[in-house]
């Protein structure tokens, strides 16, 4: 279902991303989230568009633990181990997809505006990114010998 | 006897299921004030709740590399806790409680031997 109605954006951003490597775009674009997050909350609550609210104690908290994971997941799309790399990638999806409902969750329960786009759409594009890497991991599988 | 891996897995993925479905409760279980979990800060426990849970999933399915993960991911969230800690970012109780998970999660992940 997710492949169905990112297809669009899948297609567009694989032409974009002719003769690269998704999965490493992806991994270095998901390795700078988290570790910029671990170092900084406090900036990337600005990046994310979630400035605008109150900084309770806890909230920088959550970004590093986030951040923490996000890394894990982005040192696993950059393995060398193809099987590692598609379980990441895998992983990738569910959670990108989780973030975009959770972000309209957020949005509705009164979070700043600008989070739908920082943080909503940036993880449809990384949803959309995870599954061109998806579809890219198995189609030079199934070329190799 | 119930693997150790299991035990690590259904932690993980309770905790993070309560992150991304009720993060007021789970900070609130924490000892942090309530709205440490609403408005825009649900967001950033659900980002991490999320990846909290599917990565504890796996865990329990037996994917190697979501196991091979837990140790470095929670030796970094004990760093994390402890600067909350020495910098009074959160309540001591809060810091101590998270540590004390993330402990239990280092014992259960420890390489055998």
């Amino acid at each position: 279902m997710i492949t169905a109605l990112l297809g669009p954006t899948v297609r567009t951003t694989g032409r974009r991303l002719q003769g690269a490597d998704a999965a490493r775009v992806l991994g270095g674009l998901r390795l700078a989230v988290g570790v910029g997050s671990w170092l900084s909350p406090r900036g990337s609550t600005r990046t994310f568009g979630l400035a605008g609210t109150a900084d309770p104690p806890g909230a920088g908290l959550a970004l590093r633990l986030f951040g923490v994971r996000d890394a894990a997941l982005a040192a696993g799309a950059l393995a060398a181990d193809p099987v590692v790399r598609r379980a990441a990638l895998r992983t990738g999806v569910v959670v990108d997809a989780t973030d975009a409902v959770a972000t309209l969750l957020a949005l509705r329960a009164g979070a700043p505006r600008a989070a739908g786009p920082m943080v909503g759409v940036g993880a449809l594009l990384f949803c959309a990114l995870g599954a061109r890497a998806l579809q890219q991991s198995t189609d030079s599988d199934a070329t190799c010998p | 006897m119930t693997d150790r891996w299991t035990v690590a897995g259904a932690l993980a993925t309770t905790v993070g299921a309560a992150a991304l479905l009720a993060p007021t409760a789970l900070v609130r279980a924490y000892g942090l004030h309530p709205s440490a979990g609403s408005g825009g800060s649900a967001l950033g426990w659900r980002l991490f709740g999320v990846r909290t849970a599917v990565i504890g999933a796996a865990v329990l399915r037996g994917d190697p590399s979501a196991r091979a993960s837990v140790l470095p991911v929670q030796l970094a969230d004990q760093l994390v806790f402890g600067h909350a800690l020495l910098t009074g970012a959160v309540p001591r109780r809060t810091a101590l409680a998270a540590m004390a998970t993330s402990a239990a999660l280092i014992a259960l992940s420890r390489p055998e031997g």
